[in-house]
């Protein structure tokens, strides 16, 4: 009963910050609220009984990666001016595909047949951390072995593009003086945001 | 029912236990320091100015209540709440004798870990909501030196894992008990997670976030009173949550070395454990007043360059003879 009124109160919460998570206007306090939101994830996991995943959410997606999106929101320039365009004019087409993934989402649900939110507890294993290991290090290994792989291109390609970004600029600052004033106010914009 | 009331006990002696730690410790940093630099330290304020810290937190409790007015009002207010909290939940799974304990996680010491990364938040928070630039510059060096510094500590621990078979303080414990404290088997691995931990603890020398001679007072500088208290609380938190962590993990615990353990009554289990957490503090102290600070510069080329390496070499080492024993 306890466990119910628990994963309700944060299924509520959760929803709640992630819409404050978009629509808020200051990015600084959407990267707050998102924290806030995985944090109530966490929550229903042990709600759940699932403690070992919100243990890991804690530290993998508040510890590391929404610290990652708050540094990386300092590092940009007025970060509290409010009037900044956060939202683009894409409106209908996001609407749609955000129809169809949730229509999608549904689907495997209702087909999954998890009827009951909260499923009684006693049927997990008693040694879950271990099975979970051996899982993945068995039967899942090629699952775990693709997303190590695929983290680690992504390390490589923003090493990448970030080493590029550097050349360029300094390609169009040695030249500058042959290019057309717009070019020139690009490069200082963007020293400005390198800044 | 039992579990409520046991709950609430939990906290109010959990908390007095941080509470009067913090006295202790900061009496225990004056003093140390100025033993260490030829001064008296302290000796005014009752025996041996023992009271000097009760007298600084009722002035801290008393002082005015000054807040920025540019300041964001909820982040600036939750801040130092948030680091006070994440330390304080830390010490839920932290056993203080074989069966003195709040409660023992399955997953421990990862559940110490996730608390530990949130702290970040609570600094990124303080510097942002303060809207100042100390603060600001303060909050941003420890976002990327918390970061950097948190990937070789729990790599360096690993190993522990990987011998104990386990992620419960308790079984870790237990299994240091039927083979030798791990310092033994993991000597580079005690090491990498002394420094990244004194890192982590925002400790000199890598107390850049707070460095005062450049930063007057770091992401704390827009905070007074009983705010400006909580954020020491929970440093001081912080610094006995890893001092225990280290004992745990690799200094056995409240083993008492070369007798069988099973014999000894629980009060001498704790008191050895108090005496290796407070040896540790010691140490950490000794730290402080013996390095000079880090550059900013090198404290991220150290963090990823150095520690990062010999994490990975302790770790790879560590698992083949894992395997090979098998």
């Amino acid at each position: 009963m306890g466990h119910a009124v628990a994963f309700y109160v944060f299924g509520i919460l959760a929803v709640a910050l992630a819409l404050a998570t978009i629509l808020h206007k200051n990015i600084f306090k959407s990267a707050t609220f998102m924290a806030g939101m995985l944090f109530c994830l966490a929550a229903l996991f042990i709600t759940l009984d699932a403690e070992f995943l919100a243990v890991v959410q804690v530290l993998v997606y508040i510890g590391a990666i929404t610290m990652l999106i708050v540094f990386a929101i300092m590092l940009t320039t007025r970060i509290n001016d409010e009037t900044r365009q956060k939202f683009n004019s894409q409106l209908w087409i996001s609407s749609l595909a955000t129809l169809g993934f949730l229509s999608l989402i549904i689907s495997v649900v209702l087909r999954g047949g998890w009827g009951g939110v909260v499923t009684e507890s006693g049927s997990l294993p008693p040694d879950m951390l271990g099975a979970i290991g051996t899982a993945l290090l068995s039967d899942f290994i090629l699952a775990f072995d693709v997303v190590s792989i695929l983290l680690l291109v992504a390390l490589i390609g923003a090493l990448h593009i970030a080493k590029q970004d550097d050349r360029k600029l300094y390609v169009q600052e040695s030249f500058v003086d042959d290019e057309s004033s717009a070019v020139k106010n690009h490069v200082k914009e963007t020293e400005e945001m390198h800044v | 029912m039992e579990i409520l009331l046991f709950g609430i006990i939990g906290v109010v002696v959990l908390f007095s236990v941080i509470a009067l730690n913090a006295l202790i410790l900061v009496y225990m940093e004056r003093k140390v320091s100025a033993w260490m630099q030829s001064r008296l330290g302290p000796n005014r304020v009752g025996p041996f100015g023992l009271f000097q810290t009760t007298a600084d937190i009722v002035k801290l409790i008393l002082k005015e209540n000054i807040r920025n007015d540019q300041s964001d009002k909820v982040i600036y207010f939750l801040a130092p709440i948030l680091a006070f909290v994440a330390p304080f939940a830390a010490f839920v799974t932290v056993p203080i004798a074989n069966t003195i304990g709040i409660r023992d996680l399955d997953m421990g010491a990862v559940y110490i870990f996730a608390l530990g990364s949130s702290v970040i938040f609570s600094i990124i928070w303080a510097g942002y909501g303060s809207n100042s630039r100390y603060a600001l510059i303060g909050a941003m060096r420890s976002a990327a030196q918390m970061v950097s510094y948190e990937v070789p500590m729990i790599t360096a621990v690993l190993g522990v894992f990987l011998i104990a078979g386990s992620l419960s303080m308790r079984e870790i414990v237990t299994m240091q008990a039927n083979q030798t404290w791990f310092i033994v088997y993991q000597p580079l691995g005690f090491i990498l997670f002394l420094i990244a931990g004194t890192a982590e603890a925002n400790r000199a020398p890598f107390d850049l976030p707070e460095a005062e001679s450049e930063l007057v007072a770091g992401f704390h500088t827009e905070y007074t009173g009983l705010k400006f208290a909580f954020f020491f609380l929970g440093e001081y938190a912080a610094m006995l949550v890893s001092c225990c962590l280290i004992v745990l993990l690799f200094l056995g615990g409240w083993l008492v070395p070369f007798v069988d353990n099973s014999i000894i009554p629980a009060w001498i289990h704790i008191t050895v454990f108090m005496i290796k957490v407070y040896l540790m503090i010691f140490l950490m102290m000794w730290f402080r007043w013996t390095f000079p600070r880090m550059r900013v510069d090198h404290l991220m080329g150290f963090g990823w360059k150095v520690l990062l390496p010999l994490a990975f070499i302790n770790l790879v080492a560590t698992g083949a003879v894992v395997l090979i024993l098998k």
